[in-house]
């Protein structure tokens, strides 16, 4: 069963790997992100930081939809990790039960004119092409929330897209 | 007093750069921070066991990312210190540190605030192809939190412990009572917040263990460390074992490179 769709771009870190994975308690951790796969050396940090317990996978978008939409997946508790809102897109059309997808940190990392971006939140900031996307993404009926970690104030997307 | 105000700059400057120039060696930790405090201000058996007391109530304190519930490195610094300098028993310590962690997460809270407006500087020397610059900028970065612990370290003792004292010796007994109580309690809310970041099915047991050995072989607290010690070596070299024999066998699966995709959904679901 999956517990949690967290869009962050920094993947797993503190905020994912040790307050939401020990909130949620969940066992399995997949990132799915197209590019990491190639990256040992990224794979290989990210690891080191998810605690004793929890087992993360790192597979492509399209493999982790193979992965979760697996009748077996029902007996686990995973978080799934995407690091865009495109590939969060990808995967809640095609997987059925995700419960609640969750607005980490995005796009204050990937180098991009930080001055031509909308700021939604604190840690969430978008272009044209995102807003278009997350749109989109809440056409398809899961609930959105911005939420950094569980103790911060569960904003409705919707309200503030 | 300014060989004591000078002794516990040391101290700040030492424990912060531990963490931002020295890869974190856990020498922030109350424990090792309180004993040489102690050992500076002329009292080591004071320092040690003041360190051990907010080392219990800390445990389960650790920052996530810049978010830190409290600072308690310059906390058990100034309680032990003030403490110290005041001839006063680690209830006071403790009465301290607990208020000036809290306050000092402020310093924190604005050092890397100021060390995220560097970036646009390292951005700029980056484009300028500035290599010595960018090296440069990065010992300001290394050094300057550990030099603003370290002046107030030094301010906090020189200018401050007129007024603790102060304020120490005007505490009425009864409240000093009810303080040494809350002390003995202290610990066990550190404990609980330890329990709450690692508690797992498994390890639960240890702690009963610990306990049951503490309470009906009624061993002190030193000889259960050491049988953890013990315990906790043999376990490493089993896991290593196992995990050395598991690499073997995942080492020639690999050979086999057509069932990789199939492996991945058998170790997925595999419970474990």
């Amino acid at each position: 069963m999956i517990s949690l769709m967290r869009i962050d771009d920094r993947l797993i870190h503190g905020q994912v790997a040790v307050v939401w994975s020990r909130y949620l308690g969940v066992n399995r951790i997949v990132v799915a992100n197209d590019e990491v796969i190639n990256n040992q050396m990224q794979m290989m940090a990210l690891k080191m930081s998810v605690p004793d317990g929890i087992r993360p996978f790192f597979v492509s978008v399209n493999k982790s939809i193979d992965l979760l939409n697996n009748p077996k997946s029902k007996s686990l508790k995973i978080l799934v990790i995407v690091d865009k809102p495109l590939d969060a897109l990808k995967i809640a059309k095609n997987v059925t039960d995700i419960p609640l997808i969750n607005l980490g940190n995005y796009g204050r990392v990937n180098g991009e004119k930080m001055k031509e971006k909308k700021q939604l939140s604190k840690n969430v900031f978008i272009n044209k092409n995102d807003e278009l996307i997350l749109h989109q993404l809440l056409d398809v009926g899961i609930k959105v929330n911005v939420q950094p970690i569980p103790t911060d104030a569960d904003i409705n997307l919707k309200e503030i897209l | 007093m300014f060989g004591a105000a000078l002794s516990v700059a040391f101290v700040m400057f030492l424990g912060n750069i531990s963490d931002s120039g020295l890869s974190d060696l856990m020498i922030r930790r109350p424990l090792v921070m309180s004993t040489i405090v102690g050992l500076l201000l002329g009292n080591l058996q004071k320092g040690i066991v003041m360190g051990a007391s907010l080392e219990v109530i800390f445990l389960g304190m650790s920052g996530i990312g810049g978010a830190m519930p409290s600072d308690y490195m310059t906390g058990s610094i100034f309680g032990t210190a003030f403490a110290i300098l005041n001839h006063q028993g680690t209830s006071v310590a403790l009465s301290l540190a607990i208020p000036i962690s809290l306050l000092a997460v402020f310093v924190n809270q604005l050092v890397i605030f100021i060390r995220g407006l560097l970036v646009s500087k390292f951005n700029d020397l980056a484009d300028k192809d500035n290599i010595k610059g960018i090296e440069y900028l990065h010992y300001a970065s290394i050094f300057f939190g550990p030099i603003i612990y370290g002046i107030i370290g030094f301010l906090g003792i020189f200018l401050g412990n007129s007024s603790i004292s102060l304020l120490v010796h005007s505490i009425p007994n009864f409240f000093m009572e009810g303080l040494t109580v809350l002390g003995k309690i202290l610990p066990a809310l550190g404990i609980a917040l330890l329990i709450n970041m690692i508690h797992e099915k498994g390890n639960m047991l240890y702690l009963l263990l610990g306990f049951l050995l503490a309470s009906y072989l009624k061993l002190p607290l030193i000889a259960i460390a050491l049988f953890g010690v013990i315990l906790a070596v043999i376990i490493a070299t089993t896991d290593r074992q196992i995990l050395n024999n598991k690499n073997l066998i995942t080492d020639t699966n690999f050979q086999n490179k057509e069932s990789n995709s199939n492996l991945l959904e058998e170790d997925f679901f595999n419970e474990q």
